[in-house]
């Protein structure tokens, strides 16, 4: 699936939500263009998530999960602006920003070169001994990967945002 | 730490489905000295690797037979990181963890859940001593390992292995990257370590026979 694409659809269904919101006051009575356009973006935030996924070794979500996952979430406050919306709306929203973490916390983990691993093993590290006091200290990236992971589930959280106080 | 004694009976090693040590019957008392020769692929290295439980996360290495250490079998542990704080292992080149040359060394006593930071202290000088880099390490502990030469690393790895006070040190091929004077020094002082049973590999005969009264042979895998 290609990215800009995913991109392009969620901004414009992101532009249209509260414009749409402003005329129609409901999503039953919303442009269908609207529709159209957010049900797509969902379909992208499922596909990326199933496929990004692969286990056991790694974990790939792309940059655009939480941005398309902000979508939903837009789209389930402006479908429902209540408690209940709001409270389904965090479902996506916390999904994405779980497997984008781990993503990052894991690619670090990988960076850490095996030997450094058995050396620790060796020396009586339980796995969690392991990660705590030689992987998380050699991964040197970790610290820039969460920033930027930080800063996609930021730019995912503004579109519901806008929706909340539109609405 | 008590010394313990090594128990195999049919033990096997296979790598990616190929043997490369066993069946293997082997008996080493506690506190015991005992010298493993053979050539290059003779399987020094597969015994150590199933006397730590390399097997566990390495999936292209199969261990089968009996293997019991201090009387437990091997097998029967599940909680691994407690049987490999009962055994300490070198191998022929150093790995050194993130941190300074005191956290690596400090390395296993934390991890054995050591607090007290004066004992620390004391279990790091004394492995350093003993592996005798200490004169070479002492003012500047706070370094990274890395900024040492290679043959001091590979002391330094020696010295985290003794802070754990194992019951059992396995030494694969530990002198290679050491000079002769040093090594001699080394094997002298591993020698005179209390409540330890020491295997050391190595392919050089003489080595084998001046560390150890006991000199195990092995041969493509099998015991001789």
């Amino acid at each position: 699936m290609p990215k800009r694409l995913g991109l392009l659809l969620a901004v414009t269904a992101l532009a249209a939500l509260p414009g749409a919101r402003a005329v129609s006051g409901r999503w039953s009575d919303a442009p269908v263009f609207v529709s159209v356009f957010w049900l797509l973006a969902l379909c992208i935030a499922a596909a990326a998530a199933v496929r990004g996924l692969e286990p056991p070794r790694d974990v790939r979500v792309g940059p655009l999960s939480p941005i398309l996952a902000g979508v939903l979430s837009a789209g389930l406050v402006f479908w429902n602006p209540s408690v209940v919306g709001v409270t389904l709306a965090v479902v996506p929203l916390a999904l994405a920003t779980h497997l984008r973490v781990l993503h990052a916390v894991r690619r670090s983990l990988l960076d850490v070169p095996f030997e450094q691993w058995e050396a620790a093993w060796l020396l009586g590290a339980s796995r969690s001994q392991a990660i705590r006091h030689v992987a998380l200290p050699a991964a040197n990236k970790l610290r820039g990967r969460l920033a930027k992971a930080g800063a996609e589930v930021a730019l995912g959280l503004a579109p519901t945002l806008a929706v909340l106080v539109l609405t | 730490m008590n010394a313990l004694s090594v128990d195999c009976s049919a033990l096997e090693v296979r790598w990616r489905g190929r043997l490369v040590l066993g069946p293997l019957q082997l008996a080493i008392d506690a506190g015991e000295r005992v010298s493993l020769h053979g050539s290059s692929g003779s399987g020094k290295s597969g015994l150590f690797q199933a006397i730590v439980r390399r097997d566990a996360y390495d999936r292209d290495l199969r261990v089968t037979g009996r293997l019991s250490i201090g009387g437990q079998s091997a097998f029967a542990e599940r909680r691994l990181d407690r049987h490999r704080r009962r055994v300490g292992m070198v191998t022929a080149f150093p790995t050194m963890l993130p941190g300074t040359v005191y956290d690596n060394v400090a390395f296993a006593p934390r991890m054995a859940g050591l607090r007290d930071r004066s004992a620390v202290d004391a279990r790091v000088e004394a492995a350093l001593r003993t592996a005798a880099v200490w004169e070479d390490v002492k003012d500047r502990l706070s370094e990274p390992p890395t900024r040492f030469s290679a043959g001091q690393q590979q002391r330094i790895t020696i010295a985290r292995a003794l802070a754990q006070q194992p019951g059992l040190l396995l030494l694969d091929q530990p002198f290679t990257l050491l000079d002769t004077v040093t090594a001699q020094t080394l094997e002298s002082a591993l020698q005179q370590l209390p409540d330890t049973t020491i295997i050391m590999a190595t392919p050089d005969e003489r080595r084998a026979s001046r560390f150890a009264a006991r000199v195990v042979e092995l041969h493509g895998g099998s015991h001789a």
